[in-house]
């Protein structure tokens, strides 16, 4: 299923949660060609984001991807301060919690590496081409050398952050 | 002075428990460096931010470690883990030297660098510049010719397009 980003934008915005939009999202924002379906974003751990991301997505349902079904799942602030990375399936499609991102660090660094970028109407925080080559650098599977190729190539292309 | 491995080996072992409960996944990400001892993260974030001195200012580590309270943060550099803290600090860690105010310097016995990428930077160049990227520049062009939320859009139209096609 792919997500249906513009609720879920819609949610994190309204609920003024810190967060970045990372990985294959991220690099189509940038004008990556490639096709994925589901959502990562790196988010704040500061306590008060905690609940505001907990208050937004509580809407959409979410479940631990990939865990038994009878596995007790809650997501509020207790939770997210317990766990880091959460992999999500959510009645808007699969959403991926990062609270830091292998490359760059934490949030705060992560977001100092982003740009805002205009996505439905909202005002979107997108990790740059430089954050995610950093990123890709340090994950360094071929997947990732592949996309660097075509982070260069974008670079080539023209720039589409502002 | 107390290992600092020690603990953080408990909180994997943790994870391990949990695994073997059966509950583990790869999809489940439990183990939260948060849950480290706080001198270990202090210590880590000191580390990751020390110049090439290994000197640092309190106020950048109390900065990258946002979960924790400021004045816990200060506490620890200044006197729990401070080998000149005044004497009725309780220093129990012995990790940094205090040069200025709000400066100090990592003790080396726990200095630890974290790992440069240069030389994996350049294999990964090395090996970009040999491959056949297989990038498609003209569908590139058209997608940065768009709008933000029109590549998203015509993303997830391909998707769903694919979705049907695999569901034919």
């Amino acid at each position: 299923m792919t997500p249906d980003y513009w609720s879920i934008f819609e949610a994190l915005d309204e609920s003024e949660v810190d967060f970045v939009v990372i990985g294959a999202v991220a690099m189509v924002l940038h004008g990556s060609a490639r096709v994925t379906r589901d959502l990562d974003i790196c988010y704040s751990r500061e306590r008060a984001n905690l609940g505001r991301l907990a208050t937004a997505l509580k809407p959409f349902t979410p479940t631990l991807r990939g865990a038994p079904a009878d596995l007790p799942f809650t997501l509020d602030v207790a939770t997210l301060r317990a766990g880091l990375n959460f992999t999500l399936r959510s009645s808007s499609g699969d959403v991926d919690l990062l609270g830091e991102v292998t490359g760059i660090g934490a949030f705060a660094a992560v977001r100092r590496l982003s740009v805002a970028m205009r996505v439905y109407d909202r005002d979107v925080r997108v990790l740059s081409l430089d954050g995610l080559e950093r990123a890709k650098r340090a994950a360094g599977r071929l997947k990732d050398l592949a996309d660097l190729a075509e982070i260069q190539e974008i670079r080539r292309l023209g720039k589409s952050e502002r | 002075m107390r290992s600092p491995r020690r603990r953080s080996e408990s909180a994997f072992t943790r994870q391990d428990a949990f695994d073997a409960q059966g509950c583990g996944h790869q999809n489940i990400h439990v183990y939260n460096r948060e849950m480290d001892p706080i001198h270990i993260q202090v210590l880590e974030a000191a580390c990751a931010l020390a110049n090439a001195d290994w000197t640092f200012r309190v106020a950048d580590v109390a900065g990258a470690l946002p979960h924790l309270n400021p004045g816990t943060v200060r506490t620890h550099v200044a006197s729990r883990c401070c080998v000149n803290a005044p004497p009725h600090h309780a220093s129990r860690y012995r990790y940094f030297r205090a040069l200025h105010r709000g400066v100090y310097r990592i003790e080396p016995a726990v200095r630890r660098r974290v790992p440069s990428d240069r030389g994996c930077r350049a294999s990964q160049d090395v090996i970009l510049a040999s491959l056949d990227s297989g990038v498609d520049r003209t569908l590139l062009a058209e997608s940065i010719a768009l709008t933000p939320t029109e590549r998203i859009e015509t993303m997830r139209q391909a998707a769903r397009s694919l979705d049907g096609m695999r569901a034919r």
